[in-house]
């Protein structure tokens, strides 16, 4: 076999909703979860992500692909700022899209183990909630009612972090 | 999907840890019980976070258990006006004076002078006093001179970029003098008539301007000026008689958009005092400012009746203009006490002449009582939101 033979090895994903994904390892390495699986031997040619949709599979494939082709920074020390500016606009286009995906990126991106995706979103989140009160936080979120804090429980969290820490 | 009430908590500190403000994390905190008690990092991040907005920092608290810890209360225009504290010792018994978020600090006898930050606590020492050249002063003067730092300003916001063109500047008495961080001397500006009232320093035309009574305007290059001492020139003389004043009682200069110059004068009404005993705060209250434009390439001068979405912060700091939003109201000034001559006799000090300024309909609101907060030191100062010194994030 040849070396361009291995780097091209494929890998199958499988999605909730049983579609299926084939890309190179290399991408796929870029999923520190999936790393370690096909590391200890223990992943068939076919993983199964039975908590992750197919449209948030592809994203996530998506932004994998994009990674993987890009030169890493340890590659090379000085590589070209040309793509890293061209990684960063992939990144701010990747992130423009609803609430519900980005959670749900979030947590496939938490599960599979990818640094720089949860930094992304959470990245993303902070900037869509930085200068909104609670009650704007929970629009923008959707979150339910029921877990409130109280107008006096509010009051004693501004005032107990009003307090510095040595 | 699972609900967002319950994000793993690394990932809610991971957004945490990414929001710039204060009061984001705060809001955050705050959405809901499950968040309010699972952000873990907050507590050590929290207080080296910058406000959103001005805070105001309060005078020192008078009772004996806060003096011991050296805490600062700080008030928030934001988040309907909730209380912030920082553990402060560096300010301690120190005069304090404001720009672009640091403190300047003088002690009481001393000489010395620093730049504090307030959230990291970075100092940097600055030159002693006494190195102003051919100053001399009889032990009453120094006395009187120890109070009187009544002005900072700086010719870029952050100290700490380590830009060779940065300059502080302050008003110390009746004296302005600048220097270089690392200086070991001030080095004195001269050439005004009359007595100083502001100075400014305008970012886009790289000038330092100062303001005296009777409206004269004067300009220096701070940076590549290289004689010493450095002399101001004239640039213009405010038309008082044909915007209706006599004399200016008090003022302020801005940067005011890329040409402009904003001055800003204060009017007080002193009172009178009953059985010796002043009616309330103080000898005196404000009760109108003026703001008027001074246009730097046709050196014309116009009254300006509304800032805009614009706030103006006044006071002991070196003075400023935000955006208004959360909490700042705009076409407001936000005015602090900044005479300490009046109070030298009262046995608490005073400071309480504080409160905004709606340029609208000239109406004047409290931002608290103003009682709480006298000074002896150091009276109520405005921190402007300040551009964060590097530190390590969590």
């Amino acid at each position: 076999m040849s070396t361009s033979s291995s780097s091209s090895k494929k890998i199958v994903l499988k999605s909730a909703d049983n579609e299926t994904f084939e890309i190179d390892e290399i991408v796929a390495l870029e999923s520190q979860a999936i790393k370690n699986m096909i590391e200890d031997e223990c992943a068939d040619n076919v993983i199964p992500l039975g908590n992750i949709d197919s449209k948030t599979l592809s994203k996530i494939i998506e932004y994998c692909k994009k990674h993987a082709e890009s030169p890493k920074k340890d590659d090379n020390a000085d590589i070209d700022e040309k793509a890293v500016e061209d990684l960063k606009s992939f990144d701010a286009e990747f992130a423009k899209v609803d609430m519900p995906l980005i959670q749900d990126i979030l947590m496939a991106a938490n599960f599979l183990n990818i640094d720089n995706l949860i930094g992304l979103m959470c990245r993303t989140i902070a900037d869509r909630i930085k200068g909104k009160t609670p009650e704007e936080i929970r629009k923008i979120l959707n979150i339910n009612k029921n877990d409130l804090l109280s107008p006096e429980q509010e009051a004693k969290a501004r005032e107990e972090n009003s307090w510095a820490f040595d | 999907m699972t609900p967002w009430v319950d994000l793993l908590p690394e990932i809610l500190d991971n957004i945490a840890g990414k929001l710039d403000f204060y009061e984001d994390v705060i809001n955050l905190l705050c959405v809901c019980k499950t968040w309010r008690s699972s952000v873990t990092i907050t507590k050590t991040l929290i207080h080296h976070l910058p406000s959103r907005f001005p805070m105001l920092m309060f005078s020192e608290s008078k009772t004996p258990e806060d003096d011991d810890q050296h805490y600062r209360k700080f008030f928030l225009l934001s988040n309907g006006g909730t209380m912030r504290e920082l553990r402060l010792p560096e300010a301690h018994q120190q005069r304090c004076i404001s720009s672009h978020g640091w403190l300047l600090t003088t002690g009481e006898e001393e000489f010395y002078t620093k730049l504090i930050h307030p959230f990291s606590r970075t100092q940097i020492d600055l030159p002693q006093l006494y190195m102003f050249e051919e100053l001399y002063f009889d032990q009453d003067e120094w006395m009187y001179y120890g109070q009187s730092m009544r002005k900072v300003v700086f010719s870029s916001s952050n100290p700490l970029e380590y830009d060779p063109s940065f300059r502080v500047v302050i008003i110390w008495g009746k004296t302005i003098g600048f220097c270089r961080l690392g200086d070991v001397s001030w080095t004195r500006v001269r050439g005004w008539e009359g007595n100083l009232l502001d100075i400014t320093y305008h970012e886009k035309r790289k000038r330092l301007y100062a303001v005296t009574t009777m409206g004269l305007i004067y300009e220096c290059d701070i940076i590549n000026e290289v004689s010493s001492p450095l002399s101001l020139s004239r640039v213009s003389i405010f038309p008082a008689k044909e915007f209706g004043y006599s004399s200016i009682p008090w003022a302020y200069l801005l940067e005011w958009r890329y040409d402009s110059l904003l001055m800003i004068i204060r009017e007080r009404h002193y009172f009178r005092k009953r059985d010796g005993e002043y009616v309330c705060y103080g000898p005196y209250r404000t009760n109108k400012f003026d703001c008027f434009v001074f246009n730097l390439d046709d050196v014309k001068w116009s009254k300006l009746v509304s800032l805009g979405d614009k706030a103006v912060f006044l006071g002991f700091n070196s003075s400023f203009a935000v955006d208004a939003g959360d909490g700042v109201k705009a076409d407001c000034i936000y005015f602090t006490d900044d005479l300490y001559e009046p109070y030298r006799d009262l046995p608490d000090g005073g400071g309480g002449d504080v409160g905004v300024y709606s340029m609208s309909d000239g109406s004047i609101e409290a931002i608290f009582s103003s009682k709480e907060s006298v000074f002896r030191g150091s009276p109520p100062l405005w921190l402007q939101t300040s551009s964060l010194p590097a530190y390590n994030r969590i």
